[in-house]
């Protein structure tokens, strides 16, 4: 069985991100991650293969007190060379500003696709100040259908300032699942703390997937994050849909998550949350049919 | 240690507000010996909390608040004006503090007229504003003026957020998210946001995210103790416990339920359901923070 974590970030501190976004962010000193780093947790962690993702919203991220330190930006080209030095173990997320300029990010997902092998398409919306059913998006969705790949949004709280929180809800991925119906799609951090919407939304659409990701990553959210999981994933199973959540830690030592939330299972209902096929599903077995690797 | 309730309500049912509207406001809670609300009668529930100081606030809803079957009671009222509220602190100096209350879509340059007079004139503390019942988005940069006035005050804002009874207010404009942008344009002003069902979670996230925002835990004060040690077990993971802050919204358990003790001893109980579930107590200096040390800093109460 191959694990594959579905949720990693690269980024330089100073050369890609400023100081001041990582204190915001997280609130302690500030740590640079390239493609080594990232083996290294893969390891560290007994996981097989990492997604790993730049990004690039300059656009709308700054602080008030550093306006010209606002270099947020961890080009697809550094995110390739990183996979190239680690083949097999890592795969690149395509990261893109789709309003920045519209039709360059559609060549930029070409260009990842066809030259670099990148297997997905991560999109920030509450970073970039959109709703994800905004139709300025559709583009990017045919896009992503047309070279048969998923698109991964981040959905749900985070501690950037300059997000935008009326658009971290899942509720605005209906559209999308009813007009795309073959787009793969998957909900980054499951919607925190919009959870029950995010369950809903994946429940409802066969082709949308989840990822609890920086679920235990410390100062983020939830502030229990074995109970909450136990509490989701009892939900999601409820709905059959265990097979379609993804193991991802957003850099975060998570890796017993899952086997903590079926722990508790055990303890409170007398019942185990998966049986060992979906737990292997969720480690690895969804992301290798859904990214194809 | 000096304990502040941050959340009380002044009103004269009759001359102020109409029977209608308490029956509307309490009947969901099956609560019907609400009475009229003077200064007094605050000063009663600090006592019955043991609480040294607290908030009061009076409030100006007349422009959307109406019942169709009372069209002649709604007239004129709901209106509790500042001037009386400032009476009531009067009466009761070191122990009430007002809380300014305007209906900025009645009159917005006059609004921020009445926050500099009730701030530099009237001594209060902070400004009430109430998006749900008076249907505007706390967003809307038309308010921007009142907020730069209240940045200048150096005056925090209060905010009710989530579900009220009150049948006119717009439930939409109840969503704490809508708060976020004020953080972003604003992000010096200190805000105060009530804390309330249905979007708990939602509304804890916020106030996390913006290091000016704090938590009117009141909603909290009809409940128990693990109830309140699950939020503040929250705050404490998102690392905003410093920004949460003690009120009841007039809840006096000893009185309104006599079976279990006063609205701060839920605070204190929490540490018995950290013992229980095996989770990190709240140290005293925390709990004390909670019950009045931070309020009296955003507040400048000694």
């Amino acid at each position: 069985m191959v694990t594959v974590d579905c949720h990693l970030h690269l980024g330089v501190i100073d050369e890609h991100t400023p100081a001041w976004w990582w204190w915001e962010q997280f609130g302690f000193d500030p740590t640079s991650v390239d493609g080594t780093a990232i083996v290294e947790f893969l390891d560290n962690a007994g996981l097989d293969v990492g997604m790993v993702q730049g990004g690039d919203i300059r656009r709308n991220t700054f602080h008030p007190d550093s306006p010209d330190d606002r270099n947020m930006y961890v080009p697809n080209d550094f995110t390739a060379r990183q996979c190239e030095m680690y083949p097999d173990r890592l795969y690149g997320v395509i990261g893109v500003d789709p309003l920045l300029d519209p039709q360059e990010s559609l060549y930029e997902i070409d260009r990842c696709v066809e030259e670099y092998n990148f297997k997905v398409l991560k999109l920030l919306p509450t970073y970039h100040h959109y709703r994800p059913d905004d139709r300025r998006l559709d583009p990017f969705y045919e896009r992503c259908l047309l070279h048969d790949i998923p698109v991964q949004i981040h959905l749900g709280w985070t501690r950037t300032i300059n997000t935008t929180m009326e658009h971290q809800r899942p509720v605005y991925l209906d559209r999308i699942g009813r007009e795309f119906p073959d787009l793969k799609l998957i909900i980054a951090h499951l919607g925190h703390p919009w959870v029950d919407e995010a369950i809903a939304v994946v429940a409802k659409h066969p082709n949308f997937y989840a990822e609890l990701s920086g679920w235990a990553a410390h100062g983020m959210a939830p502030h229990q994050p074995v109970e909450e999981a136990y509490r989701a994933l009892k939900k999601l199973k409820a709905y059959g849909c265990l097979d379609k959540i993804m193991f991802g830690s957003d850099n975060s030592d998570c890796v017993d998550l899952y086997p903590l939330a079926n722990k508790l299972s055990q303890k409170l209902d007398g019942v185990e949350l998966y049986d060992q096929i979906t737990f292997d599903m969720i480690m690895g077995g969804t992301a290798v049919e859904l990214f194809k690797i | 240690m000096i304990t502040i309730d941050c959340h009380l309500h002044l009103g004269m049912v009759g001359t102020q507000v109409p029977v209608w509207w308490m029956e509307e406001l309490f009947g969901m809670y099956g609560v019907t010996d609400w009475d009229s609300t003077d200064g007094q009668a605050i000063v009663d529930i600090l006592d019955a909390n043991g609480t040294d100081a607290g908030l009061v606030q009076g409030g100006d809803i007349r422009r959307t608040t109406f019942h169709p079957d009372y069209p002649e009671e709604s007239a004129g009222q709901i209106y509790i004006p500042n001037d009386w509220t400032a009476e009531q602190c009067e009466l009761h100096k070191g122990r009430l503090y007002g809380v300014t209350c305007i209906d900025p879509f009645r009159d917005l340059p006059g609004g921020v007229i009445e926050l500099e007079r009730c701030v530099t004139k009237l001594g209060f503390r902070s400004m009430k504003l109430l998006p749900s019942y008076l249907h505007f988005s706390p967003g809307d940069p038309e308010l921007d003026p009142l907020y730069r006035k209240a940045l200048e005050l150096d005056v925090p804002v209060h905010f009710f957020t989530g579900m009220t009874p009150t049948r006119t207010a717009r439930l939409e404009y109840g969503d704490p998210v809508l708060l976020d942008s004020v953080g972003r344009r604003h992000r010096d002003m200190k805000v105060i946001v009530f804390v309330n069902y249905p979007w708990i979670d939602q509304c804890i996230a916020l106030i996390a995210k913006h290091p000016n925002f704090y938590a009117d835990l009141c909603y909290f004060a009809g409940g128990d103790s693990a109830q309140l040690y699950e939020v503040l077990s929250k705050f404490r993971t998102y690392g905003a416990l410093d920004r949460v802050i003690y009120g009841t919204d007039n809840s006096d358990k000893a009185r309104a339920f006599g079976d279990v003790g006063s609205v701060p001893d839920l605070y204190y109980g929490v540490n018995k359901v950290a013992e229980e579930r095996g989770g990190d107590p709240f140290s005293q200096d925390e709990l004390d923070a909670i019950l009045g040390g931070t309020a009296s800093k955003l507040y400048k109460i000694s």
